[in-house]
This record gives C-alpha cells, sequence and structure tokens, in this order.
C-alpha cells in the first residue's frame, strides 16, 4: 500500500505550479500549491509539518527560494526541502546544499524523476532528523512546532499562537535582531509600516516575555524587544562553563 | 558601441529564455501522461512533436547562454 505524503509546492509560473501538483496528485499524494514565497510561509507557520517541500529557487519580488528553504527547516526541520531551477548555476547549487536544501533538481523536470527524487529526500531527511529532532532546544528552553508546546527550564510555557510564532521565529538565528514589520507579516499574513506592527504586537512581546519572567524573575528575559529596532533571541551565556 | 552583457545579464536572458519552454515542455509532458484526459493518436504526435521542438530549442539556448557567458569572462578581470 503507498504512503501519501503531504507535500506543499510553491512555484511561481502557474504551468510548473499545476504540472507538479498533477504529477504528485496521480501518485496519491496530498499537495497544497503556493504561488509566492510570503504566503507559503505564512501558511508553514500556523500548519504541521509536510512531508516535503518542493520549491522554486527564484521568484519575482520577495524572498527567493533558499531564505523560504532556511526558514522552513527553522519551523519544520523534518520536512524535506528539494529545490527546483529553470536556470541555476554551479554557485547556485552549492549554496542550496550548503544551506541544507536535501535535493536540487533542474527544470524541465519530468515526472518519474520528481517523484522518485521527492520520495528519496524524505527518506534521507527522516533518517538524518528523526521526529524527536523536530524539537527545538536552545539551552532550558524547547520548542516542538509540531505540538505548538514550549518548555523553559522544564516547565510549561503557556502560549498563544501568535506567541510561539514569534518566539519560533527569533529562536530560529538567536542572536538576531527581527524587525517588528517582518515579525508581524509572518503571525498575521499582513504588510503593515514598522511603527505600526511594533504597537500592535506590543501586547503580545509582553505578554510573551512575561512568560519568562514568571518562570525565573531572576534571570534577564531572553525575549529582547527593541524599540524601534525589533525582537530578538538572546540568552546570557552561562557563567559556569 | 562595445558594450558586451555581464555574466548577470547573460543569466537574467537565458532564465528568461528558458522560462516559457520549461512551461511548455511541462504542459506537453502532462498531456503525454494522459494527467488530463486522454489524447487521440494523432493529438499524442502533435503533442510529442511540441515537446521535441521546445527541447530543441531550449538546447540552443543553453548553447548561446554558454558562448555569451565564454565570451563575458574575460573581460570581467
Amino acid at each position: 500500500m503507498r504512503t501519501t505524503m503531504l507535500i506543499y509546492v510553491i512555484e511561481d509560473d502557474f504551468q510548473q505550479r499545476d504540472y507538479y501538483t498533477k504529477v504528485l496528485q496521480a501518485e496519491q499524494n496530498d499537495v497544497v500549491a503556493f504561488k509566492d514565497t510570503i504566503s507559503a510561509h505564512n501558511y508553514f507557520v500556523v500548519h504541521p509539518a509536510p512531508d516535503a517541500v518542493l520549491i522554486d529557487f527564484r521568484f519575482e519580488g520577495g524572498p527567493n527560494g533558499l531564505s523560504l528553504a532556511r526558514q522552513i527547516h527553522a519551523i519544520h526541520p523534518v520536512a524535506a526541502v528539494v529545490m527546483t531551477s529553470g536556470f541555476a548555476d554551479k554557485d547556485d547549487i552549492i549554496d542550496a546544499f550548503r544551506d541544507g536544501v536535501d535535493d536540487f533538481l533542474l527544470k524541465p523536470v519530468n515526472a518519474r524523476d520528481l517523484v522518485k527524487r521527492l520520495g528519496n529526500a524524505v527518506i534521507e531527511r527522516r533518517t538524518n532528523h528523526p521526529l524527536d529532532v523536530a524539537e527545538r532546544r536552545l539551552g532550558d528552553l524547547m520548542l516542538n512546532p509540531n505540538t505548538r508546546q514550549a518548555w523553559w527550564k522544564d516547565q510549561p510555557l503557556d502560549l498563544t499562537r501568535t506567541q510561539f510564532t514569534l518566539l519560533l521565529q527569533i529562536t530560529a538565528q538567536p542572536g538576531h535582531m527581527f524587525n517588528y514589520a517582518a515579525m508581524y507579516a509572518i503571525c498575521m499574513g499582513e504588510h503593515v509600516d514598522p511603527s505600526l506592527a511594533a504597537k500592535k504586537l506590543k501586547t503580545h512581546i509582553f505578554n510573551l516575555r512575561h512568560r519568562f519572567i514568571e518562570i525565573d524573575p531572576n534571570m534577564p528575559c531572553p525575549v529582547v524587544s527593541k524599540r524601534g529596532e525589533g525582537l530578538s533571541w538572546h540568552l546570557e551565556e552561562d557563567k559556569s562553563k | 558601441m562595445s558594450e558586451s552583457l555581464d555574466p548577470g545579464q547573460i543569466k537574467q536572458i537565458g532564465h528568461e529564455a528558458r522560462k516559457p519552454l520549461i512551461s511548455l515542455i511541462s504542459t506537453a509532458d502532462l498531456l503525454l501522461l494522459g494527467l488530463e484526459g486522454e489524447l487521440s493518436e494523432q493529438v499524442r504526435k502533435d503533442v510529442e512533436a511540441i515537446r521535441v521542438n521546445a527541447e530543441q530549442a531550449l538546447a540552443g539556448i543553453e548553447q548561446l547562454t554558454d558562448l555569451l557567458k565564454s565570451n563575458a569572462q574575460p573581460k570581467r578581470r
């Protein structure tokens, strides 16, 4: 019996998107297709991990496929990411593999190759990233993107969906300052100017920080919010090391 | 005028030229796989001819962009 996979297809060209979708559906897979990286990303952060993601390397306007691939792995480490391109050079392909992409297919992709290499990428990804690795650990923080649960110093953090999404994003790149407009777009799927985004996120961030402070009031809160800049994850060095 | 294309421009032109041909090949494959319904023998032959020609055009673009790239690179020094 065939195992059905959940596959996300992100491709801006309608014909290509239609082709991938129909070929993969004909193999009994469930397919969700997106025409741009932003709508795909907004979907990822609030839905369970797919088995595989097929994503185009280039997109007209908006983030490219590689930056989305990095974000997908930050959110769903078990999802296999296979990249496609109609015109990639060696450097592009090397960059993609270096960034954790599981396979790279040059267009035109024939149907048999598409199905086979996506299947192989899923098997390989699962072998190297067993399901329990889906949980992200950063010091005393543990996040499970599939169940959307978080723990801090072994105590559950009772987070709303927006708070969890904010935390998941900032912990993907500790120390990096994520601007409010980008965070708002990720959480709410809507683009607003940075000052309005900061205003709208204020209560969410305050409550998120408060969850950490409740558990350990003596430790500086690792969720750092800087006025006019953004939000970051900054954990104080363990002095005992 | 002795202006020549830089590698970035060649890459962009190559990408733009390949894109519709790749779409054409994928659509032809979709038809040939029967995923859009049964094809008559004559239609199948026609679609195969479209696919073969699109592949040839794609190979031609590949050669052309390789040639442009090899001419452009020495000027980057």
